[in-house]
């Protein structure tokens, strides 16, 4: 490898495209409170601690949510009052400690630093006076007694310090869905796309957080010891999670038409609601309205556990299931091959086990149905014992089924095993196909690393390996160079073809240029190396005829 | 990914068009609706929240004379434990649980209990059956009876009827009728 791709490579930074944690670069001999305030608060460092920090406050808040709910469930508090009350002296350390460093800090704030009492600006800021009041009540109970209830009310307040997060989110959302529709502004906040910037993240997350609460609220549901004393949590949990999920579905279907290949108010929409990640939304919600109108006419309590089907709702976007199914439908004519093989031994099990064992066992062994099940049971080597063959004749047919069995099951298995290690090949080979376009000019564009870093998440690939990738593009660019492309090649390509050919005329030139034109001469007309005509070209290409 | 990019020109009006007002009024009419449900399963859970107060009422009570019925000075003579009554007892004849439910309805706060779902006194049943929707908060007492050493299941439970006799040490299930007909069991205990 020569010097010059040396530092092509070097200065590819694969961590920087793949937005990777990077170390953050800030001076050791900066003043204290700037240093602290560079690797505490300042947004604007990339690799600081900034993101940390906010993204545990934030799961302390929730946690406090969370705590202040089950406070009112004299069952779950009272047993757990001296954690419910660790919790609480904890929370109010950390967010003390965050109020003390920001107030600490607010001289370093460009919110703050220009104003002349940098401190007093940022007490009297909003976020502050959210900040203050998230702890206040707690100090103040130590001097003034105050209402249980109100207290906890108060304490409710430290839910509005989660602004400090959404606030800038909403901020950056604005100015990229400057001069959109409110249509498009819907859009990108429920489907990703270059607009939704933060803001859709939290708000997938959101989503995302309530599809887990609702489906531990299912799961917990049926614990009886816990439903005794959580029912109305439940039942409220249920109602709120079925009113964010019924909004997320309209908006979903309302937005669906600034999607490329949904166009149409109508069919566009209908589209959508077709699509197996929208349809699923759909489920997640029927059951609760299906319940509240149909209860009365129907037992509808199994309808519940259809609410776990809001689990897959956490698939949407999930680029592993994208291609999953991708592989499954592609192999779909192969896997039904195998399934029909796998239902005709299937059913010629259960016949030949209904012939053998029926005058011997004819309360197991009753009829050919009840033989399925058996068979099933052995060529998929559960074998749970229940039913199993007594008769010579049906257990030499057992012991040979059972082996054929390992064989025809494992079938679908490896089919969809190695079709879905194929397809990650062949996405790979296409992103190398990608990178090898992209490093041509030996340089990455914007839009060039954002697709890296996407595929790159998509497939996940680690920095090494985008690293590897990248670094045998760069040895097949090499090889390239060094071996030009074959004359039938180029001769495929007109264009190429002419090209080519300019290049040849201009080295014969060089060659005219560079070597002694007399000895050329003698040297060609000596023992007739060139002829006549081959010379005369020579001339014309020389500018001598 | 997907990009609305190249929507942006098709439409120059920002604000929100009349599509957008209907879409929000649609938005405002369905949080307002599935609020309403919720309220609807909430007033449904509280009845039986209600129901599960009741058995816990009559659990407690339960309990309590438990701990003092075979002492001989027991504040409540109808459930007095040793009295054993006649073979062919009737419902309210002394050491049968009849008498102790007479007894307890007469005189004690348990006889103003309200089935939240009917707006009735609960009634005891032998089971609750959810195809039947009149036992929506009813409650159901059952006597376990412990089974020989060795047997699969460790008690069999029978629904206590006014005729059986109280003169033992029993141990009890109480459950309620929830509004699905499903029984909720509310605690066992010794009585």
């Amino acid at each position: 490898m020569d010097k010059s791709r040396d530092n092509f490579l070097k200065d590819i930074n694969v961590e920087s495209i793949l937005g990777h944690d990077q170390e953050a670069q800030i001076d050791r001999n900066l003043p204290m409170r700037k240093w602290l305030y560079s690797w505490l608060l300042d947004p604007h460092i990339p690799g600081n601690f900034q993101k940390d920090l906010d993204k545990w406050i934030s799961y302390l808040i929730i946690g406090n949510l969370f705590s202040l709910m089950f406070e009112h469930v004299p069952a779950v508090f009272e047993p757990n009052k001296t954690w419910f009350e660790f919790f609480d002296i904890f929370s109010v350390a950390v967010f003390t400690i965050e109020y003390a460093l920001r107030f600490y800090l607010a001289p370093e704030d460009e919110e703050f630093k220009h104003r002349k009492h940098a401190r007093f600006g940022f007490i009297s800021s909003p976020f502050a006076i959210i900040d203050f009041l998230a702890v206040a009540p707690f100090y103040l109970k130590a001097f003034i007694p105050i209402d249980l209830r109100i207290l906890r009310f108060l304490r409710l307040l430290r839910i509005l310090k989660l602004f400090r997060v959404l606030i800038p989110a909403l901020a950056e959302f604005k100015e990229l869905n400057k001069d959109r529709t409110f249509r498009q502004k819907v859009h990108a906040l429920v489907f990703p796309s270059n607009y939704g910037g933060t803001m859709q993240h939290i708000f997938e997350v959101f989503i995302g957080v309530w599809v887990i609460l609702s489906v531990m609220a299912v799961i917990l549901e049926s614990v009886k010891s816990i439903n005794y004393i959580l029912h109305l949590q439940f039942v409220i949990l249920d109602a709120v999670a079925v009113a964010i999920f019924t909004v997320e579905y309209f908006m979903r279907i309302y937005a669906c038409v600034e999607e490329p290949g949904y166009k149409g108010a109508f069919l566009g929409r209908f589209r959508q609601a077709k699509n197996p990640s929208t349809f699923i939304d759909f489920l997640a919600i029927l059951p609760f309205f299906l319940e509240v109108f149909l209860h009365h006419l129907i037992d509808l309590r199994f309808l519940r556990v259809f609410r776990l089907a809001r689990l897959l709702k956490l698939t949407r976007g999930s680029d592993a299931t994208a291609v999953l199914v991708k592989v499954v439908v592609r192999e779909w004519p192969v896997m039904g091959a195998a399934t029909f093989i796998m239902m005709l031994l299937l059913v010629l099990t259960a016949s030949l086990g209904y012939l053998f064992e029926y005058d011997a066992q004819p309360e197991k062994f009753e009829n050919i149905p009840t033989s399925i099940y058996w068979a099933v049971i052995t060529l998929a080597s559960v074998g749970y014992g229940d039913i199993s063959p007594v008769t010579p004749m049906g257990r030499a047919m057992t012991s040979v089924l059972a082996l054929l069995g390992i064989g025809i099951f494992a079938i679908p298995a490896a089919l969809l095993a190695s079709a879905f290690s194929d397809e990650l090949v062949k996405e790979r080979d296409q992103l190398k196909a990608n990178l090898f376009a992209i490093l041509k000019d030996g340089n990455i564009s914007d839009a060039e690393a954002e697709m890296i870093r996407s595929e790159a998440k998509r497939l996940h690939l680690t920095v090494e390996e985008v690293n590897k990738l990248i670094e045998v593009v760069v040895k097949e660019h090499e090889l390239e160079e060094r071996n030009p492309l074959p004359i039938h090649k180029i001769a495929e390509n007109p264009a190429l073809a002419v090209e080519h050919y300019k290049v040849l005329l201009g080295q014969i030139r060089q060659l005219g240029v560079q070597t002694d034109e007399a000895q050329f001469e003698a040297a060609a007309q000596q023992g007739a190396r060139l002829s006549s005509k081959e010379l005369d070209l020579w001339h014309k290409i020389q500018g001598k005829a | 990914m997907a990009s609305s990019t190249d929507h942006t020109s098709e439409s120059r009006h920002l604000g929100p068009t009349a599509t957008d007002k209907l879409f929000m009024f649609f938005l405002v009419l369905v949080v307002i609706a599935v609020t309403l449900l919720g309220v609807v399963n909430y007033k449904e859970a509280l009845k039986t929240e209600a129901s599960k107060s009741n058995g816990e009422a009559w659990v407690a009570w339960l309990t309590e004379t438990g701990t003092t019925r075979f002492e001989a000075d027991t504040k409540h003579p109808a459930c007095k434990g040793g009295v054993k009554p006649a073979a062919d007892a009737k419902a309210n004849d002394a050491g049968t649980w009849g008498a102790c439910l007479a007894h307890i309805l007469a005189t004690t706060d348990l006889k103003d209990q309200i089935n939240p779902f009917f707006d009735k006194p609960p009634h005891f049943v032998a089971a609750c059956v959810p195809s039947d929707r009149t036992l929506m908060g009813a409650i159901l007492l059952e006597d376990l009876m412990p089974t020989p050493p060795g047997s699969a299941t460790p008690f069999v439970a029978s629904q206590l009827v006014e005729t059986d006799a109280i003169d033992y040490k029993m141990q009890l299930r109480l459950s309620v009728c929830d509004k699905g007909g499903y029984a909720i069991k509310v605690a066992e205990f010794e009585f």
